[in-house]
């Protein structure tokens, strides 16, 4: 076998395995003229009028002219040569007929010949009959500028030219040069495009790039293949991003009817650049990563050296610091989140983390509170995940996960200073999200260990370089990944409460809270202290879930930790209710969960444990939406239990 | 050329090592690369020795898809429940011996067939998608429990949060008019065992009353045209060594208006006259790929003639499959008695060997990991050497066990045979791949034109 035996022979991957498997260096799979997106004539890879220019062997035609279709070379020796000298060219040859093969409806399956007039000012229809023609024989008459007038005004009929086209010599006969050929098929033997018939630059030369081309001309705010402008993940909804909105910064991320069905007209109108906006500041357009428009790009794996690394020790204690961080965080959110006047048309969810329906006005109060409140939701759920990562960290050093709650957000370990925040709940006001902008705001290199994010930073470093993880590869692997995610999604965090202050800008928090203190105990026996006591329970759940979770030693933890992400549908049932009685949850920290292992769920069934009085207590209130809300949480905290039950015994399988 | 005329044991087929195969179809060269089941064009003459050392390198050792470790067993994903262990006709080829395994005929009770259901909730992945099959015996002649049992796994799996498909196989001499539109109402799969045309399906089929399954069958298929189709509709016919050429029955019930039609030769019968022996494989290769080339030349011509033995083996081949077992038998599927014990498939039914718990109990996950454990294909002799391995997985359990790896040389002609296939429509009709049911034209048939010149 010769030393680079893939040299010598081509391989042409046929399955869907194969496919997978060839990965080379090269040109992305975008850019074979097979799987090109042309939805539109300037497609996204390449422009697929060029490839047309060469569809006549030995011919170069120009379809970009006003005037018609122009041969612009011919080829030295080919059939073109002995009919034009350069002068005529420099004159004038215009392409007034051609024929070819054409599959006359799409369900066809054998093409006729057929013959088109090549007539201005549809220039480009005459690249899109080109464009159609089929494998197969082709004919072009050519003529002079004369005659192509004579053309113009109809005075040769295409039946006529089918005639002369019916002797297939190449010949200059009456007013016409006609030719005859094979259209070209554009491909080397070898699969690629002939870079003798298009050489390198010809496709792309006029492609669909915003400085370049006549971009905003496409239907659906099309963008280059990097910035996309619908992105659909599996925790988000469809999500349209229209880059070319006037407005860069607020409400950036709408719903797709909102800008194709509803009021894509004044948008168009008033909001949108025009070719001269997005040509002149094409640089303001943003990528869109991870379903946002970004331009802010931080690579995370490289840093300059920055504090000693942390030993194994020390690690595992700032993950069990961070745990309670984590959690803190995820309630002060969640508190945030209900403070605000939620849209009634999102109650109730199917699940909390359901997309609720967005309203239908644009810029109404109403849609900017609902862009707010779905984004904290968002980072408060995220948060819920970190604080799920953190502990798989534990367990994964073998430690006890922990399920406190920091009374203090803060960075103080020796050597690693940092801000310090009593925990404390409080409504969305401004001060509030200035502090969640502050915990979630990445320095700006990553390595200032006096944040969470550098915190998290320099964990991942040590267990990247540290000499002490260096020894199970596979395992440093594993825990650097939970690392990278939790400082991925932080930096996401920062750009969406920076859109939530974007959203409430210049709105008065009358407008747009509800509960406008921290928590306060209800009065005995009322209605509020019913659904405070209830939702402690249903935090209680939650923490009980996840303690019943961790206590699995399985491989298949992700879908118990699905379930018990179920329990979430409680909490979000009671803070509702409570919110719109205009008072928030206490979310006092169920004893459990401050480390007394005593009081551990031993069964699925037991996680519900704390939940089953409170739900007695709503029914008994002589209240009907309490008692209707009873129902609801049975049924979820049977869907729970029975999730967690099945999971387990999934679990239980030999790996 | 195409592997038609060039048989599996042609100069076309040579075996270079049991990781690589060269096979020729009428559009060149392919290699087969079993790693993967990844099929490449290669240059006619290509250097087939370089070819081995090529994949050496792209495919070490610790980098193939398939190593040596048993699949644990995954969580429950379908369950066939064997409703009636009796059956209405007397087929002698019959595994099932007319459904009763054996034994006397038996009915399933609800209490069995509710906590078969409860069983497949329970040991269920969250939010799958869940399939109850009906087996026998014939599940008609229990209708109604089937009429209880489905509309109790609709609000089972709905109330845990999964989907439910149903499926059954049935000689479709006993349906009613109800039965069809529960059929119709609740999507169902139907397989309905039809062996060709009226004679040979009478002889082969009698009814224990007398009378013509045949005809019982068109009245049946009358009856869907009517009240409304199931989601699928397919024909399943047994082959016997002593049937002739198998085109003329295809023809028959691709005619019939089957969505899809199957043949299968029985290797398993209570008479061993009936089933098949390693001698009649070649003239059944034979004659199944003449069935194959007539399917293939109607995907080319985008007309339909649903060959389900063909189109299945095209779209597996397609998307590359590779798999160290030949179903799912064991591990995502298991099968329920009439008493509720749980066993790895429908033809194993109270066979002790294969037995793997009960409902109420549980499945035995210890007898599960064995089973998958034992009949990993890299413990098959001779199978671990063999080419086609990944594709086949070893062999259906039930034959293999009462009879042997006697069609190894069958199943590799026609796999051969089929990607073969695969490569010439893969490239003259890609959108066959991409979207089947897109390839063919609407009823309305398209006006062809001539070419000029």
């Amino acid at each position: 076998m010769s030393k680079n035996p893939l040299k010598p022979m081509k391989l042409f991957p046929r399955n869907l395995t194969a496919r997978a498997e060839t990965v080379v260096r090269g040109n992305p799979v975008t850019t074979r003229p097979e799987s090109g997106v042309e939805n539109c004539w300037p497609g996204l890879e390449f422009d697929q009028r060029n490839l047309e220019k060469v569809f006549f062997p030995g011919l170069t035609f120009e379809y970009h002219d006003e005037r018609g279709t122009i041969l612009r070379e011919v080829a030295p020796g080919g059939p073109g040569a002995k009919f034009f000298s350069k002068r005529d060219i420099d004159q004038g040859v215009y392409l007034a007929f051609v024929q070819g093969n054409m599959l006359e409806r799409s369900e066809d399956t054998t093409p006729i010949q057929q013959v088109f007039s090549f007539m201005p000012p549809a220039a480009m229809e005459n690249w899109r009959v080109v464009r159609d023609f089929e494998p197969g024989p082709v004919a072009v008459a050519l003529c002079d500028k004369t005659i192509y007038d004579l053309v113009l005004a109809n005075f040769y009929a295409p039946d006529e030219m089918a005639a002369m086209f019916a002797r297939r010599k190449d010949r200059r006969e009456g007013d016409f040069v006609l030719l005859f050929g094979k259209r070209a098929d554009y491909l080397t033997a070898d699969g690629v495009i002939d870079p003798v018939l298009v050489p390198p630059g010809n496709l792309t030369r006029s492609m669909c790039s915003p400085w370049q081309y006549d971009f905003t001309d496409c239907g659906c705010f099309f963008w280059a293949s990097n910035k996309p402008d619908m992105v659909a993940s599996a925790d988000q909804p469809l999500q349209i991003l229209n880059f070319q909105r006037k407005n860069r910064s607020i409400d950036a991320a709408r719903q797709p009817t909102d800008w194709l069905l509803k009021d894509r007209g004044a948008w168009d109108d008033v909001n949108m650049l025009g070719h001269v906006d997005i040509i002149q500041h094409f640089d303001k357009l943003k990528f869109v990563i991870a379903g946002h428009e970004t331009d802010d790009y931080v690579p995370v794996t490289t840093m300059a050296p920055g504090p000693r690394l942390l030993t194994r020790r020390e690690v595992i204690n700032r993950l069990k610091i961070l745990a309670t961080v984590e959690h803190a965080l995820c309630v002060e959110y969640l508190y945030a989140y209900y403070s605000l006047k939620l849209s009634s048309r999102s109650v109730p969810h199917q699940e909390p983390w359901q997309e609720p329906a967005r309203p239908a006005r644009e810029s109404s109060v109403e849609a900017r509170i609902f862009t707010a409140s779905d984004e904290v939701l968002r980072v408060a759920i995220d948060e819920m995940r970190h604080f799920r990562w953190v502990n798989e960290m534990l367990i994964e050093f073998k430690q006890p996960w922990v399920l406190d709650r920091a009374k203090v957000i803060g960075i103080d370990f020796p050597g690693q200073k940092g801000f310090k925040q009593p925990f404390g709940l409080k409504p969305l006001t401004a001060a509030q999200l200035d502090w969640f902008i502050k915990v979630e705001k990445a320095s700006p290199h990553h390595d200032n260990p006096s944040t969470i994010d550098g915190m998290y930073t320099l964990i991942l470093r040590s267990i990247e370089h540290g000499p002490e993880f260096a020894k199970d590869k596979e395992r440093r692997d594993r825990l650097a990944q939970f690392v990278q995610m939790i400082i991925a999604e932080g930096t996401d965090h920062y750009h969406r409460f920076t859109r939530v202050k974007d959203a409430l800008d210049g709105l008065p928090e009358s407008a747009y809270l509800r509960v406008k203190s921290g928590p306060k105990r209800a009065a005995a026996g009322s209605p509020e202290r019913i659904l405070q006591d209830t939702a402690d329970a249903s935090y209680a759940v939650l923490l009980h879930a996840l303690d019943y979770v961790f206590q699995q030693d399985t491989h298949q933890r992700g879908e118990l930790l699905e379930a018990a992400r179920r329990a979430m549908y409680n909490i979000d049932a009671a803070c509702r209710l409570l919110s719109e009685r205009n008072a928030g949850a206490m979310f006092r920290l169920p004893v459990a969960a401050a480390a007394a292992r005593k009081g551990r769920p031993r069964s699925a069934h037991s996680v519900g444990d704390p939940l089953r009085p409170q739900i007695q207590r709503l029914r008994n209130s002589g209240r009907r939406d309490l008692a209707s809300l009873a129902d609801r949480m049975e049924s979820k905290l049977a869907d729970l239990t029975s999730t967690l039950d099945a999971a387990k015994t999934a679990s239980q399988r030999p790996a | 050329m195409t592997t038609h005329d060039a048989p599996a044991d042609d100069v076309a087929m040579r075996d270079m090592t049991s990781e690589l195969r060269i096979i020729d179809s009428a559009l060149g060269r392919h290699l087969f690369v079993v790693d993967g089941s990844r099929i490449y064009d290669i240059p006619d003459g290509t250097d087939i020795a370089a070819l081995e050392g090529i994949f050496a390198d792209i495919v070490p050792a610790d980098r193939r898809r398939i190593d040596d470790a048993p699949l644990a067993p995954p969580p429950l994903q379908s369950l066939s429940l064997n409703l009636a262990q009796a059956c209405n006709m007397g087929c002698s080829y019959c595994y099932a011996d007319e459904g009763k395994f054996g034994k006397r005929a038996r009915m399933m009770p609800l209490e069995v067939a509710q906590a078969a259901v409860d069983r497949l909730m329970q040991e269920a992945a969250p939010r799958a998608d869940l399939l109850v099959g009906f087996m026998g015996g014939e599940p008609f002649l229990h209708r109604a429990l089937l009429r209880e049992i489905v509309p109790y796994a609709c609000t089972q799996a709905r109330r845990t949060g999964r989907t439910v498909r149903f499926s059954v196989t049935t000689n479709a001499t006993l349906l009613t008019d109800d039965d069809v539109r529960l059929l119709a109402d609740h999507d169902f799969q139907v397989a309905v065992s039809i062996d060709g045309p009226k004679a040979l399906n009478d002889a082969q089929r009698p009814l224990n009353g007398g009378g013509s399954a045949y005809e019982r069958v068109l009245a049946a298929l009358g009856r869907f045209d009517r009240l409304g189709r199931p989601r699928h509709l397919s024909a399943r016919a047994t082959v016997t060594p002593a049937g002739g050429p198998l085109l003329p029955i295809l023809d028959h019930l691709v005619a019939l208006g089957f969505d899809s039609v199957g043949l299968s030769p029985v290797l398993v019968s209570p008479d061993p006259r009936l089933g098949f022996t390693s001698a009649d494989f070649d003239r059944f290769r034979d004659h199944m790929i003449d069935c194959g080339t007539k399917a293939k030349r109607a995907i080319l011509a985008r007309e339909r003639y649903p060959f389900s033995n063909f189109e299945t083996a095209l779209h597996e081949i397609h998307r590359g499959s590779h798999r160290p077992y030949p179903c799912g038998a064991g591990a995502a599927y298991l099968s329920v008695d009439v008493d509720g014990g749980l066993y790895a498939c429908h033809r194993l039914v109270e066979d002790e060997r294969f037995a793997m718990g009960n409902v109420r109990s549980g499945s035995d996950l210890a007898r599960r990991a064995a089973h998958l454990a034992e009949r990993h294909v890299h413990r098959q002799e001779p199978c671990r050497s063999c080419w086609a391995r990944y594709l086949c997985g070893g062999g259906c359990y039930h034959e293999v066990d009462r009879r042997g790896r006697i069609a190894c040389d069958y199943i590799r002609g026609w796999l051969a045979f089929c990607i073969a296939g695969y490569a010439e429509i893969s490239a003259q009709a890609p959108g066959y791949f991409a979207a089947p049911e897109r390839h063919y034209p609407s009823k309305a048939r398209a006006i062809r034109v001539e070419v000029m010149p």
